[in-house]
C-alpha cells in the first residue's frame, strides 16, 4: 500500500518539481523586490491589509467587545477595594483641580502679556484602532482612517493624553501607526525641566529607551518628557511621558499613552517637512564639508552618549 | 467513493485555511497593544507540521505557499521570505510523510522542533545577509521555545478534535 503511495509520488515527480520550484521562484522574487524596493511592496502591503481587515471587522469588533467585557468583569470582584482607591484618589484631585484652574489663570494671564499665539496648524482628525500589529517583534496598530482623509506619512499620533506614535504607511481607508515602542521607532525628545535632548528609542519593551543624553546628571526619574520638534518631522512640545529608571539602570520612558487601551486616536496634521538645505556657515565660520547642520548636530550628541 | 473523498479533502481543506485566518485574526485584535509580553507561538506554523506530516494529500504546496505569504503581509513580516522558508521545509517532510509508514510521536516531536529551530535560525541568517533590522535574540528565542510548547497542543487538537490523522496506504487519497 505505501509502495503505491510512493510509486504514485514518482510519477507525478517532474510536474512537481516544476511547479514548486516557480513557487520558490516566486516568493525569493518578491523577497528580493521588497529589499530592493521596499517603498512599493510596502504599499502593497497596505492595500492587502485594506482589502483584508476591514472586511471582517464585523467579527473582530465583537469579539473584541467581549474580551473587554470580560477583563471588566473580572475587576469587578475588586470593587470594594477600587471604590476605595477611587474615592482617596478623587480626594487628591479635588486638590490638584484646585491649583490647575489657579494655574490656567495664570497662564491665560501671562499668555495675553506675551501675546502668544497657539500654533494654529495643529488641528487632528480622529481615528479608532482596527487592528494590532499581530506579530510579536512588531508594535503598530491599523487605524480606520486613511489617504483618503488626508492622513499622511509622518505625521504624529496621540490619545487623549500622550504621544502614541506616528504614522508609518497609508492606503486610502487605512493607516498603519508605528508605536514609540516598535524597535524601529526614533523620536527627538526634550526632557523638562532641564531641557536636555535625547532620542527615544523603542526596543520591544513596554518602556521605550531614552538615549543619547548629554549630562546625565541633570536627568531625574519623573522628569517630564515632551517632543523637541528637531528635524521639524514631529510637532514640538507633545506630551510623551515621564522618566523612569529601568532594571537595567538606563532612563527609560513610562508613557503618557495609555498603551493598554487604544482606541480612539488623534492624528496631528503637521505641516509639510521642510526640505532639507545646506546649512548656513555658523558664526561666518564656513562648513567645509558642506554638511547638513542636522547631522552635524546628530554626530555629536551620539559621542556624547 | 472517489467523489467522498475528494469532497472529504476539500472540507478539510476549507478547514485549514478557516483556522488560519482564525488564527491570524485573533492575533490582529486589538487587545493590550503596547503591552510588553512573552511572545506567543506561532500557530500557523505548528498546524501546518502537524497537518503536512498526517496528511500530505490536504496540504498541497500552493496552499501552504499562499497562507503563509498571507501572513507575511498581514503581520508586517519581509514579504516571501517566510513562506518560502515555510514551504521548502514542508516539502521535506511532505517526502518523509510519504516514504515511512508510522512515526512515533517523541521522533515527530523531535523532527518538528528542529524544523522550527532550523527555519528560526535560517531567517534570521538570511536577514542578517540582506542587512535587515532584526529583533533581539532573547525574544526570537522565546518565540522559539513557546512554539516548540505549543506544538503537542495543537497536534493532539488536530488529532483527538479534527481528526487528522495518518492515512497510510489509502489507494484513493489524492496526492498533489
Amino acid at each position: 500500500m505505501a509502495r503505491h503511495s510512493y510509486e504514485e509520488e514518482n510519477h507525478f515527480r517532474p510536474i512537481r518539481r516544476v511547479l514548486i520550484g516557480l513557487l520558490v521562484l516566486c516568493l525569493v522574487g518578491l523577497f528580493l523586490l521588497w529589499r530592493i524596493d521596499s517603498p512599493r511592496v510596502e504599499r502593497l502591503r497596505a492595500q492587502i491589509v485594506e482589502q483584508i481587515v476591514p472586511g471582517f471587522d464585523w467579527l473582530m469588533a465583537p469579539v473584541t467587545g467581549l474580551v473587554r467585557m470580560g477583563e471588566d468583569f473580572q475587576s469587578y470582584a475588586r470593587l470594594y477595594e477600587q471604590n476605595e482607591e477611587l474615592r482617596r484618589e478623587l480626594q487628591q484631585m479635588k486638590a490638584w483641580r484646585e491649583a490647575a484652574l489657579q494655574l490656567e489663570l495664570e497662564n491665560a494671564r501671562l499668555l495675553d502679556l506675551n501675546n502668544v499665539q497657539i500654533d494654529p496648524e495643529l488641528t487632528f482628525i480622529t481615528g479608532v484602532v482596527t487592528a494590532d500589529s499581530g506579530s510579536p517583534f512588531r508594535r503598530s496598530v491599523l487605524l480606520n482612517v486613511g489617504a483618503e482623509d488626508g492622513v499622511q506619512d509622518g505625521w504624529a499620533t496621540m490619545d487623549g493624553l500622550g504621544l502614541v506614535g506616528r504614522i508609518a504607511g497609508t492606503s486610502r481607508q487605512t493607516a498603519r501607526v508605528l508605536l514609540l515602542t516598535d524597535p524601529s521607532s526614533r523620536v527627538p525628545v526634550m526632557i523638562q525641566p532641564s531641557g536636555q535632548t535625547a532620542m527615544l528609542v523603542g526596543d520591544n519593551s513596554g518602556a521605550p529607551r531614552i538615549d543619547f543624553i548629554e549630562s546625565l546628571e541633570q536627568v531625574r526619574p519623573g522628569d517630564r518628557v515632551v517632543t523637541s520638534g528637531d528635524g521639524g518631522v514631529f510637532p514640538a512640545d507633545l506630551l510623551a511621558g515621564s522618566v523612569a529608571l529601568g532594571t537595567d539602570r538606563r532612563f527609560r520612558l513610562r508613557l503618557a499613552a495609555d498603551y493598554e487601551r487604544l482606541e480612539f486616536l488623534r492624528v496631528l496634521r503637521s505641516p509639510a517637512p521642510r526640505p532639507v538645505k545646506e546649512a548656513a556657515p555658523i558664526d561666518g565660520r564656513l562648513d567645509p564639508g558642506g554638511e547638513d547642520a542636522p547631522i552635524a548636530a546628530l554626530d555629536e550628541d551620539s559621542i556624547d552618549g | 467513493m472517489a467523489e467522498r473523498a475528494s469532497f472529504h479533502i476539500w472540507a478539510l481543506r476549507a478547514l485549514f485555511v478557516a483556522l488560519t485566518m482564525a488564527l491570524l485574526l485573533r492575533g490582529l485584535l486589538p487587545l493590550n497593544v503596547g503591552a510588553p509580553q512573552i511572545p506567543g507561538p506561532d500557530l500557523i506554523l505548528c498546524l501546518i507540521i502537524v497537518w503536512v506530516q498526517r496528511r500530505p494529500d490536504i496540504l498541497t504546496a500552493p496552499l501552504i505557499a499562499a497562507t503563509v505569504l498571507l501572513a507575511d503581509f498581514l503581520l508586517m513580516r519581509p514579504p516571501g521570505l517566510w513562506a518560502l522558508l515555510v514551504l521548502i521545509s514542508t516539502e521535506f517532510l511532505r517526502r518523509r510523510a510519504y516514504r515511512t509508514e508510522r512515526t512515533p510521536f517523541a521522533l515527530e516531536m523531535g523532527i518538528a522542533t528542529l524544523t522550527i529551530g532550523a527555519l528560526m535560525l535560517t531567517q534570521r541568517l538570511v536577514l542578517t545577509v540582506f542587512f535587515v533590522d532584526q529583533p533581539p535574540l532573547t525574544t526570537e528565542l522565546l518565540h522559539f521555545l513557546t512554539t516548540v510548547a505549543a506544538y503537542p497542543v495543537v497536534a493532539l487538537v488536530s488529532i483527538y478534535i479534527f481528526g487528522i490523522k495518518s492515512q497510510h496506504g489509502d489507494p484513493d487519497g489524492a496526492r498533489f
